[in-house]
């Protein structure tokens, strides 16, 4: 019998025959579904599997001061690290690597026995050792380079800079305030690793994100360290818990120079405590005492209330508020505005205010940036407290005239004096002054800011030249003075409450001066404040030597000429030689007279004609309209030291134009940006 | 029709192409999944491919060596190969002498060589039936002679297997027993009576013993918990996926690296899917398709109807094999321990399928 013969049982093979085409069929159709329809999908979900990413840190741009010292930079080292699972004679390798290394073996030893599959055995070792590893070349052990921060000023302004961390994360000051701008390329190692955890692929370094930037920073290293020698040396010699000192362009708000004693190196921050990491000039606040009357005296001029020579009873050193008396240092009977200020009486300066009332003295305070943060690049910084009117009782609504019941931190009360030096302006500071970025060289540029005007011209100039005062024989601060400047400020002493006692300290004493030099043109505004100073704790005595040995070094590191005058030292200027005209000319400032059948060189020969009269006429040149390089190549072609202050085209000149050039050894040019 | 006594001296090649393909696929694709499993387990990276290799030689000589052994003697020998395979099964239960793996008792060891008897079983059941079958004839019709004996001998055949345990080893018997009784002539009612009488007890085993319930869910839900259960599964889908249209090429597989478990053996086909991407798993498809069809035309063109019976048997033994792999391995089915025919690491159901093709070409020579 043949199945041929059968229809039936053929009929029931073609069933069967059917089924298995519609199994295929069902099967192709799934495997069509899972490999081309939902393929995206399950591959990304199996490449999360597989894939690592493992950061490399980024490397960090430099920190420059305003002149290109580098405060801050990354420099190169070698990194050890391991793929445990990949190495099989663990105990030799660890043996080798702890003699090369100088680590414990057993520590070695038991990252290498770790689940991980990679894993830091030494960070940030020399090249020479890197080398050394590299050459042995185990199995499963590898070398990075990565980079390591480095600060070459060690302590100089090392409380503004911060440091970063080991990964080159920017963890405290600058380095953390600016760190998304610091911070470099991302790379990232892509490895592929199998179900247990070993990795059979690494890619090369891949980078992400934006290009390399660095910080151009507003400070002045050579007046920072200056600051800071000054400031340490006063600490040491009054046996003071700490300091700080500030230098402020009054007329920009850029900080030269931010000091704080007891000083940092951040090249080792993890070994000073946390507190010790602190720009104390921005994070501490303290009573700011008769510092503050500069200010009462402003306001008061201002509301024209009194005239400067007004006078006062002094009550021969004794003033009865409500149940408490307030006593002045020295008996005074009665006296003008102008010497209650110059002389610090505080029974005066109630006296002043009580006319002005402590409403619209606060109002002043705060519109001087008391009391709120002053808006400086900087983390951390603290507002200060004034007492809201309501809550003062009679005795605050006194001291606070004195400084006595408010608090402030020194950048507050260095930014109010700069608004008097300036002409009443409120600026708000800042440190960094430009962002440069590496590779496509693009600088973000930071200009000044005025906040707010505060008080008018005319009661500024008035303010300073009273505060002139403190500084002469008859002030609180004669040591301030520096020889062949006028020097305006006002000192400051005022009791620190004692944090357990909740009471006015009778030893513990916050020593002030904050002034400004020179009175007719203002350039540096510098601060003093020396915390709990031994001994004679007065500011004029404590505080005002700092101020003159920093202001006048850094008038003369800043090129800033003495007053003119009878007492002051001529200077002798080389008359124009034929060598400046050799100069220009070999600059090619001064064309041939082909040039002239051009006439796109026409303007060039007007400004030949301009430059050729001007050297003839031996006086200074109109520099404005001028760009900063063109300003350079002439005011140096005519032996001038010429000092740039802002960017764009140049605005102002000091000393004006056609000033004989006998007469001038420096010149001072202010630019701004057009338009 | 007239009858046509012929003897043809070649191969259907027809059968043999598509063999030859398989097995040397199945050589690459086995090599290549289980190169990174043979390094860490034996120390030899070659150790599954030399393997696979031997029992292809094995297999292929014993195919040729069926090619010319004329049918009939297997249905003379139906009996004793019976009563052995079912001896060998009995044997797994003995303790000490199944060799255990995973909990289950499924291979009987000497000298280094494992033997699955469940192979053995499966082939003894397909001449048994085709034997059988055709001696009852027109008979096939009735209770008693038609449907009892063979649900019999089948039964007891499954008990042992499920025995080991191994549920669906027996459960692919079952469906392969109902195919072939259908062909063989058996009533629809009878058919359905069966289905609808052991369908409470499968369900029942299911439902009884854990891992066989959380299998089904799994293959219900295999997302749900992708760490656990689940994870064969969805790495068995990670790799199919990752493949794509054009696969990522041979060697490349990512989820062979110790993701997938069983690479090399059940989960064969995820990694040939990665490494191949839809066109290799398409041209597998095709060629066990080729290979299927053409066993069923042998059968249909077979001379008697024992011959037909055998070449039907043994065809859809191995497409039902097959079409269970696949479906498993693409979650269409409920997870299980089979291999994928000709392809899988694996020797006794290499070596037993081989010799099944070998059955199969001496009947398609003498039709």
């Amino acid at each position: 019998m043949k199945v041929k013969d059968k229809k039936w049982i053929r009929f029931r093979i073609y069933v069967v025959a059917a089924f298995f085409l519609l199994g295929f069929a069902t099967i192709l159709a799934r495997a069509y579904q899972l490999q081309v329809l939902e393929s995206d999908h399950l591959k990304a979900i199996a490449r999360a599997g597989y894939i690592g990413k493992t950061k490399l840190p980024p490397k960090r741009g430099t920190i420059y001061d305003r002149e290109g010292h580098e405060l801050a930079l990354s420099v190169e080292v070698g990194s050890i690290y391991a793929h445990p699972k990949r190495i099989k004679e663990k105990a030799r390798t660890a043996r080798v690597l702890s003699r090369v290394l100088g680590e414990r073996r057993e520590k070695i030893l038991r990252l290498l026995k770790s689940e991980r599959s990679f894993c830091w055995i030494k960070r940030r070792i020399s090249p020479d050792v890197a080398k050394e590893v590299i050459v042995l070349d185990l199995a499963g052990v590898g070398v990075i380079t990565e980079t390591r921060r480095y600060y070459p000023g060690r302590e100089i302004a090392g409380h503004l800079i911060g440091f970063a961390g080991i990964d080159n994360q920017g963890l405290e000051g600058l380095e953390k305030k600016y760190d998304r701008h610091l911070r470099g390329p991302q790379y990232n190692l892509i490895h592929m690793r199998d179900a247990l955890g070993r990795p059979f692929a690494i890619s090369r370094p891949i980078p992400s994100g934006h290009g390399m930037r660095d910080l151009i920073l507003t400070i002045d290293k050579d007046i920072q360290y200056k600051a800071q020698q000054a400031l340490k040396s006063a600490v040491k010699k009054t046996k003071a818990k700490g300091g700080h000192c500030l230098v402020v362009d009054p007329m920009t708000g850029e900080i030269l120079a931010m000091a704080t004693v007891p000083e940092f190196n951040p090249n080792i921050f993890s070994e000073y405590r946390p507190d010790q990491w602190r720009n104390r000039t921005i994070t501490d606040c303290f009573e700011p005492g008769s510092t503050i009357k500069a200010f009462l005296l402003a306001a008061r001029l201002e509301e024209s209330v009194v005239s400067p020579g007004t006078k006062f009873d002094c009550e021969q050193g004794r003033f009865r508020i409500g149940s408490n008396v307030v006593h002045d240092t020295h008996k005074h009977d009665v006296l003008s505005v102008s010497d209650i200020v110059v002389r610090s009486s505080n029974i005066g300066a109630i006296k002043i205010g009580q006319r002005l009332g402590y409403k619209r003295f606060t109002d002043y305070l705060k519109k001087l940036g008391f009391g709120s943060k002053t808006g400086i690049d900087l983390l951390g910084e603290r507002k200060g407290f004034i007492r809201p009117v309501q809550d003062a009782r009679a005795i605050d609504q006194a001291t606070i005239f004195f400084g006595q019941g408010m608090t402030t931190t020194s950048l507050q009360l260095a930014m109010a004096m700069a608004a008097i030096a300036n002409g009443g302006k409120l600026m708000r500071p800042y440190v960094v002054k430009s962002i440069v970025d590496r590779s496509t060289g693009k600088v973000e540029e930071r200009h000044p800011k005025v906040v707010r005007r505060v008080f008018s011209q005319k009661t500024a100039k008035e303010t300073a030249g009273i505060l002139e005062g403190v500084t002469g024989q008859e002030g609180t601060a004669p040591r301030a003075a520096i020889r062949g400047f006028r020097v305006a400020g006002k000192t400051g002493t005022s009791q620190k409450v004692d944090p357990k006692t909740k009471r006015y300290s009778r030893t513990k004493y916050v020593a002030a001066f904050v002034g400004f030099v020179p009175l007719e043109q203002p350039r540096l505004v510098i601060l003093v404040v020396i915390d709990e100073p031994k001994g004679i704790a007065y500011g004029g005595v404590v505080a005002a030597p700092v101020f003159k040995q920093v202001g006048s070094w850094a008038l003369n590191h800043l090129r800033v000429n003495p007053n003119k005058g009878p007492s002051s030292v001529a200077h002798a200027l080389p008359p124009i030689s034929d060598k400046s005209v050799a100069l220009l000319r070999g600059k090619g400032v001064v064309r041939s007279t082909e040039a002239e059948r051009d006439p796109k060189r026409r303007a060039a020969s007007h400004e030949v004609d301009r430059i050729a009269q001007e050297l003839r006429e031996g006086s200074l040149p109109d520099f404005r309209g001028l760009g900063m390089r063109e300003v350079l190549k002439r005011g140096r072609a005519l032996g001038l030291k010429v000092h740039l202050e802002g960017t764009g085209l140049a605005v102002k000149q000091e000393p004006g134009a056609g000033t004989p050039l006998q007469e001038v050894a420096a010149v001072r040019i202010s630019f701004r940006p057009p338009g | 029709m007239a009858e046509k006594k012929s003897s043809n001296s070649g191969y259907n090649y027809l059968i043999l192409i598509p063999v030859i393909l398989l097995i040397g696929l199945g050589l690459v694709v086995v090599y290549s999944a289980s190169s990174h499993l043979a390094e860490h387990r034996m120390g030899d990276s070659y150790y599954y491919l030399k393997r696979q290799a031997f029992f292809c030689i094995l297999g292929v000589g014993l195919m040729i060596l069926a090619r010319y052994i004329p049918c009939t003697l297997y249905s003379r020998l139906v009996y004793p190969l019976l009563l052995v395979s079912f001896c060998l099964l009995v044997m797994l239960l003995i303790p000490g002498l199944g060799h255990k793996v995973g909990g289950a008792s499924r291979w009987l060891r000497w000298k280094g060589f494992s033997f699955q008897p469940s192979e053995l079983a499966k082939f003894a059941l397909a001449v048994y039936m085709a034997y059988s079958m055709a001696k009852k004839g027109i008979n096939m019709k009735t209770f008693s002679r038609g449907l009892l004996p063979h649900i019999l001998v089948a039964g007891a055949f499954m008990l042992f297997i499920f025995l080991q345990p191994d549920l669906g080893t027996a459960l692919i018997i079952g469906s392969w027993v109902l195919l072939i009784l259908f062909v063989g002539g058996v009533r629809f009612l009878q058919l359905f009576s069966v289905i609808a009488l052991s369908a409470p007890v499968v369900l029942w085993l299911v439902w009884h013993v854990d891992y066989r319930l959380k299998r089904w869910f799994t293959f219900l839900n295999p997302w749900e918990d992708p760490n656990g259960i689940g994870f064969q599964i969805i790495h068995s889908f990670l790799a199919f996926g990752s493949g794509g249209v054009f696969g990522v090429g041979l060697g490349n597989s990512k989820q062979k690296l110790f993701y997938l478990p069983e690479p090399h053996t059940d989960f064969v086909l995820p990694i040939a899917g990665e490494e191949l991407g839809f066109l290799g798993v398409t041209a597998i498809i095709v060629l066990f398709g080729i290979l299927i069809i053409s066993g069923i035309k042998v059968a249909l063109k077979a001379r008697d109807l024992y011959s037909s019976y055998l070449a039907l048997g043994l065809t859809s033994m191995i497409g039902l094999q097959v079409v269970v792999n696949m479906g498993v391995v693409m979650g269409l089915l409920p997870t299980k321990g089979l291999p994928l025919p000709l392809i899988s690491s694996g020797g006794s159901s290499l070596v037993i399928n081989l010799l099944s093709i070998g059955i199969l070409l001496n009947i398609s020579s003498r039709t």
